[in-house]
């Protein structure tokens, strides 16, 4: 198995986990409602991807309080964050593959 | 039910790229607000202290009341974000850390500046140095975030 598709990461190549890693790659950390807007999914979606992502260890939630309103924030942890550079890597290699086919 | 909900699970290389680039675009213009705050604050606070140092005693009021009101509004303004980019997680403490030496300095120079007018030139121009080097922190940390601008942060 030498071709660079099967170094793609299966939990990050969804469309909506994708959108999310993409959204969190260049932030320290974004407020839940922000990402939501931002790749425009319903909220239970959002919440049904994050889950998996957390799971994989590729995302960190922290919940806060801002008097009684809560507050969700979202961020990549650093696994998360090598797994997304070389995802999107392979992508790279997969694409200039192709163009040079 | 938001009319992306129901994507599939298929997504060429391709499109998974102009995705990424797509979403991680938008997501940078959305940061983009902290370099601009620290720009506002940098020349706001150079000003303020312009007037404090070497303005007539009624602006001085004038310009203490507007500061309060610009802190309160920044404070606000900052803390109603909802997403912060790694560069200015990273500049927070330091542009922090130096703009309150800086200002604790030029505290202390206003306080051993002489009230005799005409002010000697020599305090004048170490007056504008003091309130130019107090916007420093804040206008270095604006330049280090508009210059990254769209770039890789």
């Amino acid at each position: 198995m030498t071709h660079p598709r099967h170094g793609l990461n299966e939990i990050i190549h969804a469309p909506v986990r994708l959108s999310i890693m993409a959204a969190l790659a260049p932030v320290e950390k974004a407020e839940f409602r922000f990402l939501r807007d931002t790749i425009e999914v319903s909220d239970s979606l959002l919440s049904k991807h994050m889950l998996t992502l957390e799971e994989a260890g590729y995302v960190r939630v922290e919940k806060a309080f801002v008097g009684k309103r809560p507050r969700t924030w979202l961020a990549l942890t650093e696994e998360g964050r090598a797994a997304f550079k070389e995802y999107t890597s392979v992508l790279r290699r997969i694409t200039e593959g192709t163009l040079h086919a | 039910m938001n009319a992306r909900d129901d994507i599939g699970h298929d997504i060429t290389p391709d499109a998974a790229l102009r995705e990424i680039d797509r979403v991680s675009g938008s997501v940078r213009r959305s940061t983009r607000w902290a370099g601009r705050w620290l720009l506002v604050l940098g020349l706001g606070t150079i000003v303020y202290w312009l007037v404090m140092l070497l303005g007539p005693g009624s602006l001085a009021v004038v310009a203490a009341w507007a500061w309060i009101a610009f802190t309160i509004a920044g404070c606000v303004y900052v803390f109603r974000k909802n997403v912060y980019d790694r560069l200015t997680w990273r500049l927070q403490w330091p542009v922090t850390g130096a703009y309150v030496l800086a200002v604790v300095l030029t505290v202390l120079f206003a306080n051993v500046m002489p009230e005799r007018e005409p002010l000697p030139a020599g305090w004048v121009l170490a007056a504008v140095l003091a309130a130019v080097l107090c916007g420093t922190p804040p206008l270095y940390g604006a330049w280090r975030l508009l210059r990254a601008g769209g770039e890789e942060r």
